[in-house]
């Protein structure tokens, strides 16, 4: 499994490598009991901190998506399979939200616009940065 | 390493001062049997000739005196030089090895290359041979290096602040000075040109001990003037 | 938690007069990469070599593992375990890259003779070649390879990727991850290449006119500030006045863009209140924080 980050985009890294993670789940290319790469090996492969990647980690502990054992690394959760049925389920929703917009008239990226406004504007309930930001 | 590093930045110096200190041996020999054949100089002559070799040789040790923080080059022009002070400085060797270490290496090759001194007045100056031993021309060259020191200090305490081609002119000019100023003060202690001249062991047969402890003394002073430049000073 | 590796309190550094520095705060924290970013003529050289001992402090104090930088024993613990990268990577000219080593190597005791081929290598830098015939470039990678050689806890750079190609670059940043990684060894470095700061630094740091303008974690950082475009349909009267928390503003017809350090709630309220015909929110890269918050307008 490759990452690609974007250390200049304006998001933090940890939560592109987060993101990312989870993705590959979703998609099936990482799997529940993998072994997921040493924190010295991904800071080494991707050139970036390896405090970083012990944050990423480290939340993704946090929300349950890896476990990190003590000596031998951090594997994909088991429970991560559950979730699998969820993307898909949230696929077709947005699937079927894309066709009605197209049939209003409205351009792939007018709506693309309309999406990242309306989350940019979501107040999330559990924010992995913290603080004031909505 | 130090010793390593200064021979390296030093090499070419003592070379063309091997060179200088030899340079007058075929110019006088061969001038001298030009000028006068029968080339007879009296005693107060020779005193005076050797006179002019001690001021000639003295600038020998100024011409090597360093202090080890600033890298010094030979005469080629060398790009990236003046900022390797800051790797120098950055090692974990203090300001004072730095300076002794370069100091006594300087003195060393100083008193190594004035070995030709004695070799040369005693080619230059025949009748001198008559009175002269080789224990003599030995003594010679101890009188006149310990001596020699006190210009090589102030090489040395110069060096803390000029650089390397002011350095060479101040020393020059200052060596000059100080020959006159001591002239002011003939048969002293403090004339200490005079003791490698006239009343070094070649006539006296005696060590000029007065004028070699005084310059000692001088050399101490410059030297400890030149440890507390270097440490105190900002890079 | 281990103590910070370096610290700096109110420290500052008068030229003929001229302040250098003028009260700088800094705080290391041990393990971390570190970038120190500033305009030229900053402060980031004064700063570094006032950390090695270089200079004296006019006012304030520099410590690093805790000892004094002015106090002459205890500079040379800390010349002991710290590897430096000048400003101008000047070495001896009439050295060779063997032979600097050579050098070197007598000085420390705990040299890594066992790494000195594979830095060699991974730098790409010929035994045999005289000092005088590297680049600026080759000699910043030699001056990075002399410091790791010596197993120093504490790396200070002053711009060690000055002067190398892409390729080179990413190798370098690579070598200073693993010995992060690996060695748990601090990297304090300053530069001028944003990304690549970006990329590897944890903690940041942003000099200006010898003070510092904003620092700490640059997850932290990033994860704080944002970006807000404001759009509306009319022109506006005058110029708003904003709640705490934002940190410039740029207003140009019926557009207004903030950058916003905290408190965007709050600001997304007001930005409202003002019935705009849009709010929009970005995130912000470490050069937009450089570049609002270091130009004078």
């Amino acid at each position: 499994m490759t990452f690609r980050l974007n250390p200049s985009s304006g998001v933090p890294i940890y939560l592109q490598l987060m993101e990312q993670i989870k993705h590959a789940i979703e998609v099936g290319a990482l799997r529940a009991g993998e072994q997921l790469p040493t924190i010295r090996k991904l800071s080494e492969d991707l050139v970036m901190n390896p405090n970083t990647v012990v944050r990423a980690y480290r939340e993704l502990q946090h929300e349950g998506v890896i476990e990190l054992k003590h000596g031998s690394g951090a594997y994909i959760s088991e429970s991560v399979a559950g979730e699998a049925r969820v993307t898909r389920k949230a696929q077709l929703i947005v699937q079927s939200a894309l066709e009605r917009l197209m049939s209003l008239g409205l351009t792939k990226d007018e709506a693309r616009r309309l999406f990242e406004n309306e989350l940019a504007m979501l107040r999330t309930p559990t924010n992995p940065v913290g603080g004031e930001n909505g | 390493m130090l010793w390593y590093k200064g021979w390296l930045e030093t090499r070419f110096r003592v070379l063309f001062m091997f060179l200088y200190a030899i340079f007058p041996i075929p110019l006088i020999t061969l001038t001298a049997h030009a000028v006068a054949p029968r080339f007879d100089p009296s005693l107060v002559e020779m005193k005076g000739m050797v006179g002019y070799f001690a001021l000639f040789y003295s600038i020998v040790p100024l011409m090597l005196a360093g202090a080890g923080i600033k890298t010094q080059a030979d005469f080629r022009p060398q790009k990236g030089l003046h900022g390797s002070i800051y790797f120098t400085l950055s090692l974990p060797v203090s300001r004072l090895r730095l300076l002794v270490t370069r100091a006594g290496l300087g003195m060393a090759e100083a008193a190594v290359v004035l070995t030709i001194a004695p070799f040369a007045i005693w080619i230059m100056l025949p009748p001198l041979r008559v009175h002269t031993t080789a224990l003599e021309l030995f003594e010679y060259w101890l009188a006149l290096s310990v001596c020699a020191s006190a210009f090589y200090f102030l090489g040395v305490l110069l060096s803390t602040f000029l650089d390397d081609l002011w350095q060479n002119w101040v020393s020059l000019f200052g060596i000059v000075f100080l020959y006159g100023l001591s002239s002011r003060f003939p048969g002293t202690p403090v004339n200490i040109l005079w003791a490698m001249g006239a009343a070094s062991p070649l006539f006296t047969h005696t060590f000029p001990w007065a004028s070699m402890s005084f310059a000692l003394g001088v050399a101490a002073i410059l030297l400890s003037a030149a440890l507390k430049v270097v440490e105190t000073r900002e890079y | 938690m281990a103590d910070p590796v370096i610290t700096t309190q109110e420290l500052k550094k008068a030229f003929n007069g001229h302040y250098a520095l003028n009260g700088l705060n800094l705080n290391v924290p041990a393990g971390s990469i570190f970038g120190f970013l500033g305009r030229n003529g900053a402060g980031k050289t004064t700063t570094i070599k006032l950390l090695m001992g270089f200079l004296k402090p006019s006012e304030g104090s520099a410590r690093v593992f805790g000892l004094s930088s002015a106090d002459p024993s205890a500079g040379m613990e800390i010349r002991g375990r710290v590897g430096l990268v000048t400003e101008d990577k000047d070495l001896y000219p009439y050295m060779t890259v063997s032979q600097i080593i050579g050098f070197a190597r007598g000085f420390f005791a705990k040299w890594r003779d066992d790494l000195e081929g594979r830095y060699l290598k991974v730098f790409d830098l010929p035994p045999n070649l005289k000092i005088a015939g590297l680049s600026k470039g080759m000699r910043s990678k030699l001056m990075l390879l002399l410091a790791i050689l010596h197993g120093a806890e504490l790396l200070i750079l002053d711009e060690p990727t000055e002067g190398l190609d892409p390729v080179a670059v990413e190798d370098v940043l690579r070598e200073l991850v693993a010995l992060a990684a690996e060695e748990g060894i601090t990297v304090f470095f300053s530069s001028h290449q944003l990304e690549e700061v970006e990329q590897i630094a944890d903690h940041v740091c942003i000099i200006d006119r010898g003070t510092s303008i904003i620092g700490g974690s640059l997850d932290d950082l990033k994860g704080q500030h944002q970006r807000l475009r404001i759009i509306f349909d009319r022109e506006l009267d005058g110029p708003i006045h904003w709640v705490e928390g934002v940190e410039h503003v740029r207003q140009a017809g019926r557009t207004v863009e903030i950058l916003a350090s905290r408190n965007i709630d709050a600001i997304v309220s007001q930005a409202r209140s003002f019935a705009p015909a849009s709010v929009e929110q970005f995130p912000v890269t470490l050069k937009e924080i450089f570049l609002d918050y270091l130009r004078r307008d």
